[in-house]
């Protein structure tokens, strides 16, 4: 390797500032690593064995809005769980619906009599956390429930998925758990099995870490269930002071001194959006809201004593890999590009030197993320294959095995400099793909280029939004993703 | 319908025995359900726990996928 410290001062200060920034800009590549080393460790430290045959008073509580087009079968869904009869009720909180979802409420109600509630909010349209609320101050006054199952109108369970859950509250450290969400599509394509994917990584795969760490980020808005007592403790009510009323509750039950445990065998079918505009709504929403619970709980990040798991160096560094993900890119390309015009060769030799680990990376967290569920994993490995996009795919193979695009001379300089700095320009241009199938012409042609530009550079370039929404004080509007009923089993 | 903690070492929650009702079997189609058999239950806990393992196929399968690049892309640079 080239000698670093062999020209003047300055020069040696230089290269060493940028070869920071490249290993700064990897921390997000180490922090992956580690989390999926993790998982199957979950096969050994898991919750199974402080697990009992709990069968408690279960409400389901639905915020409902306009979701007539999918409630009768997630109702029916409900009703036909294994799980006993008269120790199910489900809570429809109808959030000013202005389509049939009365008259489609009033049907199950008759239709099964004592286990169908329908709640309705004269206003609507103030958000999830406040129609949640609703229902959960009738659900509270009366001392049924044993526990909560909050979930949404589309999501679809499997038959045996509630009991798997309420097994974990037998344990009273075990304040709530969540189920594994996958994407439902009967027939998914493109985005929806992107989606598919990056359900199979967030959720099957990533939550079995956390559970394995102690620490859980959040539960799934569509599967998460609550004990009375926890539901209690965390003030009865949820956070409507922010974008991520999930994450707000799943951290405050853990602050409180309660466990939050993932079952992966729980399964749970939801529908995602098709499209790219709504699913960048629906990411920003989440985005958005990671970022005001950094800014919540500024306090907690790598403080141990103020919650083992979720203060601990492990979660920290998950937490902030994943938030500052498109600065560590930024600083990597930054780095490899100031090493190529201080010195080419110092830069080719550090980029040669380094690439096959996040290579590696790639590699074997997609390898063991299809492995956890492998029929999903079956119908979606093209997507995690080009997760990073065809283009970043190109420019890994490349870089993998040098001498494979023949080039040299000034395309040489080219190509390297495109290679360098791709990590930055797949994020405009991601944002860009949004702006394509805004245009009637560009429409047709917006799939094709979500697969070049990929899925993870688009979750980057959501995730910059939320940064400059954050940092100009956008209103916070609750964009409402569109459900149809194409969730099949 | 309360909950109530069992247990002197470690606690913990217990529901309320199934009564199987002539009813309410008729109505899971004359075949005991699941629920209704607290050791039926403990097995399908036991079934999810031993299923845990595949993780180490998953484990196995990708070191051999990452080991298997690294061969191939050493044979390929000389």
């Amino acid at each position: 390797m080239t000698e670093i410290f062999s020209g003047s001062t300055g020069h040696d200060v230089l290269a060493v500032f940028l070869l920071v920034l490249v290993g700064v800009g990897a921390i997000p590549v180490i922090a992956g690593l580690a989390q999926f080393l993790v998982i199957p460790l979950h096969a050994v430290r898991n919750h199974y064995r402080e697990t009992g045959p709990y069968l408690p008073n279960v409400a389901v509580v639905i915020p409902a809005w306009n979701e007539a087009a999918v409630l009768t079968t997630s109702i029916e869904r409900l009703v036909g769980l294994d799980y006993p009869p008269d120790r199910l009720r489900i809570y429809v909180v109808d959030d000013a619906s202005t389509d049939d979802t009365p008259a489609v409420l009033a049907r199950c109600a008759e239709r099964f009599p004592g286990r169908v509630v329908h709640l309705r909010r004269d206003k609507g349209g103030e958000g999830k956390a406040h129609t949640l609320n609703h229902g959960l101050r009738h659900i509270l006054a009366e001392d049924w429930m044993e526990a909560l199952l909050i979930m949404d109108a589309d999501v679809i369970y499997e038959p045996a998925s509630l009991r798997k859950m309420t097994r974990h509250l037998a344990d009273p450290t075990v304040g709530a758990v969540t189920a594994y969400i996958r994407e439902g599509s009967g027939d998914p394509q493109g985005i929806t099995r992107f989606i598919g994917f990056d359900y199979l990584a967030a959720q099957a795969a990533s939550r079995r870490a956390q559970n394995v760490a102690g620490a859980m980020a959040c539960l799934a808005g569509g599967a998460q269930l609550h004990s009375r007592e926890n539901l209690e403790a965390i003030g009865g009510q949820i956070d409507t002071s922010s974008l991520a009323e999930d994450t707000v509750t799943t951290f405050r039950t853990q602050l409180g001194g309660r466990r939050v445990v993932f079952e992966p065998h729980a399964r749970v079918l939801a529908e995602e959006p098709a499209g790219i505009d709504a699913l960048w709504k629906q990411r920003l929403r989440w985005a958005r809201g990671n970022v005001q619970i950094t800014s919540m709980y500024k306090h907690l990040w790598f403080r141990r004593s103020v919650h083992p798991g979720l203060g601990g160096f492990f979660f920290g560094i998950f937490w902030f890999a994943i938030l500052l993900l498109p600065v560590a890119m930024l600083l990597t390309s930054i780095g490899l590009i100031g090493l190529f015009l201080l010195d080419s060769r110092l830069a080719s030799e550090v980029f040669g030197a380094a690439v096959f680990v996040p290579i590696a990376t790639f590699v074997f967290m997609i390898t063991l993320t299809m492995s956890v569920d492998p029929k999903t994993g079956s119908k979606v490995w093209r997507e995690a294959l080009l997760f990073p996009g065809l283009i970043s795919f190109v420019v890994l193979v490349a870089a993998a095995f040098p001498g494979l695009i023949p080039v040299t001379g000034t395309a040489e300089t080219f190509w390297t400099l495109f290679v360098y700095s791709w990590l930055v320009l797949c994020i405009p241009l991601a944002y860009g793909v949004r702006k394509l199938e805004g245009t009637r012409w560009g429409r047709p042609l917006a799939p094709l280029a979500l697969y070049l530009v990929g899925f993870g550079p688009m979750m980057c370039a959501i995730t910059v939004d939320a940064y400059v929404k954050e940092f100009r004080g956008a209103a916070m509007t609750w964009d409402k993703t569109e459900k149809t009923g194409r969730v099949t089993v | 319908m309360s909950t109530d903690l069992v247990g002197t070492g470690q606690p913990f929650r217990v529901s309320p025995p199934i009564v199987l009702t002539p009813e309410l079997l008729a109505r899971c189609g004359g075949i005991a359900p699941v629920w209704a058999d607290p050791l039926a239950l403990a097995d399908e806990t036991e079934a999810d726990r031993v299923r845990e393992r595949r993780l180490y196929v998953g484990l196995a399968a990708a070191i051999a996928v990452v080991v298997a690049l690294w061969i191939v892309r050493s044979m390929l640079l000389g």
